[in-house]
């Protein structure tokens, strides 16, 4: 077991979700992420594109949706998803003015930055480099939605978007607005395919997810957006929750820039606060949304962890339906978290046809009917980064 | 809430970056990008002033830039030998949380760790995070780096494109964040009468009249420094002065503040 948290963990308010969006491999909106999750459907493709040359022989989640008309990929991934979420939420321009906008984003504008540096001398400068910061996408979506409350933008690899749901949690916790739009949003950029080629982490048969054959990830793209909102503003307005977000807990490996820390004791640690945080008992639990890359070392880490905490608990990942989508990925898979909830469904672990389940945890072989108090999504990222977040139904926040 | 320790390290310097503390492992040092080097010279400085800082200590870094000459290494790998060829060393180290990883691993600091890369406000977003995550229990402390470390290609790109009054130059500052009574600052996120106004200085002028119209003393950081970079403003603070202080930064036409207390013993 690892070392017990040195602070008492006081429950958190549980926040209501009142609006979600997404846009993924498997398409543009929820309609079409509920379609493959509950299918199992694998987004994967080789895609013969010049801007994306590893992508001809190994397969990868693109986006083939339209999409806006934007400075960067990246962004209008982002507003794909926010608007959706906004619609679905209801908000009026006078409350929207309010919220907050939190981003999670890895790569931000780097598929255009990128695209000019790798074609262009080394000394030329070009106002495209603008684009690439992350916060551009925060900027744009504040402008655009008319959100006026507190800004900012997690880069924090493949945990931006949680560390981006959590400061949007703790915004609305401490009463700074009374609402807020998280969003994690990455576009597939050459140089992260390339780097994780170079690390030989790609399987290029698409990825395996908790699975004993697995041999690497598979890189995508997509974003997704939640409005979380204080509960009691939500009633005010009429608004019914969709999902509840009730804790979250993160804690570091202190160990090594890109492999788990092998015990996943700063996992264990990252649950259980999370548990507390959100008053959960452990029997609540479910279902496990995991992170799930494919690679040998995290999924190995992950299912460790679980079946310590919980036995057999009916776990899945998703990024065989979407491929992972780095900095995205997180608020990619509370949407996958929530539709979960509010379907009274747990979703089938694509891939996991493909080969032998990993023990010690129910690697969800197929969709079925289940009714979940409380699911958990973790997320494992390069930094030894362990975060854990809980969802629950509508009426958990009411 | 205070900022209990508070040090800088400006690459000017003759020592900063050129010296490792010993708590940086040798065999790490060859690897470690030179925004990571020039943090643990911020950091040194830091841990001197007081006990070691406890393991579940939160690591929260702001910068806009992230690794850059790590991230131009790859870049410039890949544009040399193609897709397949690139350097997977640079690769690691470009991500743009590379930096709180390093500082994590190396003191040992397993608390909620966190990048903000918000352009000029990324420092005062660190700060308010941190003093989230202490003021809640997540973490008994929060050690925040902010700043940048150009390398020679990021620096004539941003010269280029900021058209910024001052040249553009690089620095880091590290603050321990704490709850409860002891010395330093009394820190709060948002707008308070002070003393001093201290900015980052302005990129354009409807900038410069925003920070202009506030109240008070006012001081540009970047005519004190030498250069402006993000984080400049907080790097402006003379840490023992008795005076209270508004830091200042606007990003996107947005006013973001820090009130920082007179300094107490």
């Amino acid at each position: 077991m690892s070392e017990p948290s040195t602070l008492p963990r006081m429950p958190g308010m549980p926040l209501a979700i009142t609006g979600m969006g997404c846009v993924s491999a498997a398409g543009r909106g929820l309609a079409a992420q509920r379609h493959a999750l509950e299918a199992g459907l694998c987004g994967l493709k080789n895609v013969p594109l010049a801007s994306q040359p590893i992508a001809r022989s190994v397969p990868v989640g693109m986006v083939a949706a339209a999409l806006p008309t934007l400075p960067s990929r990246t962004q209008a991934l982002a507003l794909c998803a926010a608007r959706e979420a906004f619609q679905q939420a209801g908000l009026t321009p006078a409350q929207a003015s309010a919220f907050g906008v939190v981003v999670g984003s890895c790569t931000g504008g780097m598929p255009e930055s990128e695209a000019f540096f790798l074609n262009h001398s080394q000394t030329d400068v070009s106002p495209i480099y603008r684009r690439q910061h992350p916060h551009r996408t925060t900027q744009m979506l504040a402008h655009l939605l008319g959100v006026h409350g507190p800004q900012s933008t997690h880069a924090l690899a493949c945990a931006s978007a949680a560390a981006a749901i959590i400061e949007a949690m703790e915004l609305v916790r401490s009463g700074a607005c009374p609402g807020a739009i998280a969003v994690g949003s990455d576009a597939l950029t050459r140089v992260t395919l390339a780097g994780f080629t170079s690390l030989m982490l790609v399987d290029p048969k698409g990825c395996r997810p908790l699975t004993n054959e697995r041999a690497g990830m598979s890189l995508g793209e997509g974003a997704a957006a939640l409005i979380i909102e204080d509960p009691a503003h939500a009633r005010r307005r009429g608004a019914t929750p969709l999902a509840s977000v009730l804790g979250w807990g993160q804690y570091a490996d202190a160990f090594h820039l890109t492999s788990p820390e092998p015990s996943g004791n700063q996992l264990e640690r990252a649950i259980h606060d999370c548990l507390a945080d959100g008053n959960i008992t452990h029997a609540e639990v479910g279902y496990v949304n995991a992170h799930g890359t494919g690679t040998r070392d995290n999924d190995q880490v992950e299912s460790l962890v679980l079946s310590r905490l919980f036995g057999a608990i009916p776990t899945a990942s998703t990024k065989r339906n979407f491929g992972h989508t780095m900095g995205a990925a997180a608020a990619v898979e509370a949407v996958a978290c929530c539709l979960a909830l509010i379907d009274q469904k747990i979703w089938a672990s694509a891939g996991a046809n493909e080969g032998t389940p990993v023990s010690g945890i129910e690697v969800l072989r197929q969709t079925r009917a289940a009714t979940p108090n409380v699911v958990l999504s973790t997320t494992l990222a390069f930094g030894g980064v362990n975060a854990c977040l809980a969802f629950g139904r509508g009426e958990r926040c009411a | 809430m205070r900022l209990s320790r508070f040090a800088r390290a400006i690459p000017e310097h003759p020592t900063d970056g050129d010296t490792w503390p010993t708590w940086v492992p040798t065999g790490s040092r060859r690897r470690l990008d030179p925004l990571v080097r020039l943090a643990t010279a911020a950091v040194d400085r830091l841990q001197q002033q007081g006990a070691p800082l406890l393991p579940d200590t939160a690591v929260i870094v702001a910068t806009s830039y992230g690794a850059v000459e790590s991230t131009f290494r790859f870049a410039t790998s890949l544009a040399t030998y193609g897709d397949t060829g690139g350097s997977p060393t640079p690769f690691t180290t470009s991500v743009h949380n590379s930096c709180a990883a390093a500082l994590g691993e190396m003191l040992n600091l397993r608390g909620p760790t966190s990048t903000i890369s918000h352009g000029a406000a990324s420092p005062l977003l660190a700060l308010r995070f941190a003093a989230s995550l202490v003021s809640t229990g997540r973490a008994p402390a929060a050690l925040v780096v902010a700043g940048e470390r150009h390398n020679a290609w990021s620096r004539n790109v941003v010269s280029t494109l900021s058209g910024a009054p001052w040249p553009v130059s690089d620095g880091l500052i590290a603050g321990l964040v704490e709850a409860g009574p002891g010395g330093g600052r009394e820190l709060f996120y948002g707008y308070r009468n002070a003393d001093v106004t201290i900015d980052g200085g302005a990129l354009i002028p409807s900038d410069a009249k925003l920070l202009a119209d506030l109240p008070g003393k006012k001081i540009s950081a970047p005519n004190t420094l030498g250069g402006w970079w993000p984080g400049c403003g907080l790097a402006g603070i003379n840490w023992r002065d008795a005076q209270s202080i508004v830091v200042s930064e606007v990003e996107d036409g947005r006013l973001e503040h820090v009130w920082l207390s007179g300094y107490r013993a």
